[in-house]
């Protein structure tokens, strides 16, 4: 019973020194590249692709997509004001990571891609990174510490864009301005959408 | 800057009232009413109702970051931007202009213009008992109250009949009913839990006791259930100092407001042993001005109060106006609110609500109350929580894939669930105290307040247990995911700052008497959270705006008989 305890205590301080040694490793490679600033006089320019890449996560269907909420517009202003400067970095590699994807397996860049080149790409970088988002310990330091990786970041930021935008709020989803009364128990009518503010 | 000497006849007054917060307000509107001429004073701008909410009526898409806080905001106010979004961060103020000395972390949130934070308040009012009034004496914690709950058993109802509250009665007497207006309802999910913990536990859950109107109610509201109270509400469908006690105040004709006016301190006349006035900054010109009165109450808040004491320096008092015990600045206190629970229930998926209910419900006190005693610690906590379905704030956080289905799944009422966490009873300790630090000056010249407090043992252990008991209610009432958390907020973070200028019976070890006068300064009445002698568990501002009707109908008897 005591050496079983001893053994797992050891195992735990084995475990928690390469914590230690990885985050600091991944720390120092993070810390070098944020000392260069983030440029994101190149993100406007790269609007179409933004565009199709909400649009893609929130579709047109019979309620309005991501273009019609005018996302893209609310995600470029959020990287440029609302995020850190590592999630700024995160979304400006990203973008760039997509097209070089493309490119290599496309020959050309990703607003010039067929229907299912794009879904591949993003199917691609979404399970990339759901992979790592599994690891649940690494991704809770690393996402303390450096922010969102890209598609979660640019899934969230196109959620909220979408959700409180007045095309979601009212149509894609169901927005009561003034709500009057409190009603705690209403039946749910077939295919009721979500209150957009809680 | 100038000392402004001559006193001209405008410049005194029957009554001064420093700081138009909740109790603030409270005591200008009583004194106006009983024909007191009287000085209202903020250190900040004005907010008149309705006209200066201009955010009430928005739309999240009218906000350029849809009521994300901008990254520079954040770095300018890296205390407050805890607190505000975008859509009321006008009611808060910036951390940059208004530096305080964190010798532990400590969030002091503040909000300094007109109506103060009772803008911004949570407005859940619930009475205190002779549980919380004898608790010190009977723990050996502290001092003793000097009041029991008869001495204000009929305030908390002339307050309740007047700021209109809603909620239900439980016949509890450790958590007295007060004069309600109709309740708000609980929903699906929480009428479940209502009824499984009083089979299970025989506890009660309540829904919240709050300060927002279910009917008309002197002019002001109803309640329109948009849940956007903290933005000030244009419909006045809760109370606030601006949206009540002041336009009510102004009416008698009595009342002078002077916004822009930052008090630097009391002064003490040792001739008559009173305070004679006020020393006040005009913070938009800079100009030093004094004001003179026969009464003074000091409602500045908890922490900015007693610093105005500590700063109110003569030969009488060299540590401080009224500080003979050296309690001025100690006991600081605020309710931890860290501990708790929350779970997802699979059932009721054919149930939604409608509106946006401004409140949660509340499970009242039940450790150490009666036979439930635990020896881990003394006093309690009380449960607050709320349950919703998922909806997409919480969705963005958890599902994947992208395109279709993503946004079916994303934009349909999600799973139900709740979040609970315990108040907890903060004990007062004399080293929790604020201090000024006379070498570091804010750009007025007043010393920087030092904040020093931390919890200890007794909230710690009393934290454990509200995460055990909140999971064991969930998971026996059929929840699952049931996630126990303790947040390990600093001090600060409830907005319940109290004690540092306490009431007690003995002057050698209290600031206030039992009527919230200074021992040794008998014109000035200090009726903001500063006076409270324990922190109970109970949201407290209801206690501070019962303590202020009660001073001032004494203030004003006293000057009635000439004893003032």
């Amino acid at each position: 019973m005591n050496g079983e305890k001893r053994l797992n205590s050891m195992n735990r301080r084995g475990a928690v020194i390469a914590i230690i040694l990885v985050v600091v490793l991944a720390l120092t490679v993070k810390w070098w590249r944020w000392a260069m600033p983030v440029r994101l006089s190149d993100l406007r320019e790269k609007k179409a692709l933004i565009d199709e890449l909400t649009e893609m996560i929130i579709p047109r269907t019979d309620t309005p997509g991501a273009k019609d909420a005018k996302v893209a517009e609310f995600v470029m202003e959020m990287v440029e004001h609302g995020i850190s400067s590592f999630e700024q970095r995160t979304f400006i590699d990203g973008l760039k990571a997509i097209d070089i994807y493309c490119l290599n397996h496309f020959q050309r860049e990703f607003i010039t891609c067929t229907e299912k080149e794009r879904m591949d790409v993003l199917t691609h970088f979404e399970r990339d990174e759901h992979w790592m988002e599994s690891v649940y310990l690494w991704s809770k330091i690393k996402n303390k510490l450096f922010g969102r990786p890209f598609f979660p970041l640019i899934r969230q930021l196109t959620v909220i864009g979408y959700c409180t935008s007045e095309a979601g709020c009212t149509k894609g989803l169901a927005y009561d301005y003034i709500p009057m009364q409190y009603e705690p128990c209403t039946v749910l009518e077939k295919g009721q959408k979500a209150w957009a503010t809680a | 800057m100038y000392i402004n000497d001559y006193i001209s006849k405008q410049h005194v007054y029957d009554a001064i009232v420093i700081g138009s917060g909740i109790s603030g307000g409270w005591a200008a509107m009583e004194l106006c009413k009983k024909g007191l001429k009287t000085l209202l004073l903020d250190r900040g701008r004005d907010v008149k109702h309705v006209v200066d909410y201009p955010t009430a009526m928005l739309h999240p898409w009218e906000f350029k970051l849809r009521l994300n806080n901008d990254m520079s905001v954040i770095r300018e106010n890296p205390i407050q931007s805890k607190g505000f979004d975008d859509g009321n961060r006008l009611f808060y103020v910036n951390d940059k202009e208004q530096p305080y000395i964190q010798q532990r972390p400590f969030n002091w949130f503040r909000g300094n213009q007109v109506g103060g934070r009772s803008l911004v308040w949570g407005r859940q009012c619930y009475r205190l008992s002779d549980l919380d009034f004898e608790a010190n004496v009977k723990d050996g914690v502290g001092i003793d109250w000097p009041i029991r709950y008869k001495d204000i058993e009929s305030w908390y109802e002339y307050v309740e009949r007047y700021i209109g509250v809603s909620g239900r009665r439980e016949g509890l007497t450790h958590l007295p009913d007060g004069a309600y207006l109709p309740p708000m309802e609980l929903n699906c999910i929480e009428q479940h839990l209502e009824k499984s913990i009083k089979e299970q536990f025989n506890r009660v859950l309540t829904i919240a006791r709050v300060a927002n109107l279910t009917k008309g109610w002197h002019g002001r509201g109803p309640c329109l259930y948009r849940n956007l109270c903290s933005r000030g509400c244009p419909y006045g469908g809760y109370f606030s100092s601006n949206s009540a006690t002041i336009p009510q105040a102004m009416e008698t004709g009595n009342l002078t407001l002077r916004p822009f006016s930052l008090v630097t301190e009391i002064i003490y006349d040792k001739e008559s042993n009173k305070a004679k006035g006020v020393r006040v900054i005009d913070t938009e010109t800079g100009d030093v001005y004094e004001y003179y009165a026969r009464i003074i109450f000091l409602n500045a808040s908890t922490i900015a109060s007693a610093a105005i004491l500590l700063n109110s320096k003569s030969d009488r008092f060299p540590d401080g106006l009224g500080n003979d015990s050296d309690q001025i600045g100690r006991n600081l206190m605020d309710h931890h609110s860290s501990a708790g629970a929350s779970g997802i229930y699979e059932g009721y998926q054919d149930y939604y609500y409608k509106g946006r209910r401004p409140c949660g419900f509340l499970i009242p006190r039940f450790r150490n109350v009666g036979e439930n005693h635990r020896p881990e610690f003394v006093r309690g906590y009380q449960i607050q929580g709320i349950g919703s379905r998922d909806s997409w704030q919480n969705k963005m956080e958890y599902l994947s894939g992208f395109g279709k289905k993503f946004k079916d799944e994303l934009t349909k009422p999600g799973v139900w669930s709740i979040w609970m966490g315990g108040w907890g009873e903060c004990l007062p300790y004399s080293d929790n105290r604020i201090t000024l630090d006379k070498d570091r000056l804010d750009k007025w010249g007043m010393p920087l307040i030092a904040v020093n407090f931390s919890y200890r043992e007794n909230e710690a252990r009393m934290k454990e247990d509200i995460r055990e008991v909140c999971a064991e209610m969930l998971r026996k009432s059929g929840f699952e995911q049931v996630n126990s958390f303790d947040y390990d907020k600093p001090g600060g973070n409830t907005v319940h700052e109290m004690g540092t200028v306490r009431m007690g019976n003995d002057p050698k070890t209290s600031v206030l008497n039992k009527y919230n006068q200074i021992h040794a300064v008998k014109n000035v009445f200090i009726t903001d959270g500063s006076c409270m002698t324990s922190s109970a568990c109970q949201n407290p501002s209801l206690t501070y705006m019962a303590l202020t009707a009660r001073a001032c109908t004494y203030a004003y008897e006293l000057l009635k008989k000439r004893e003032l």
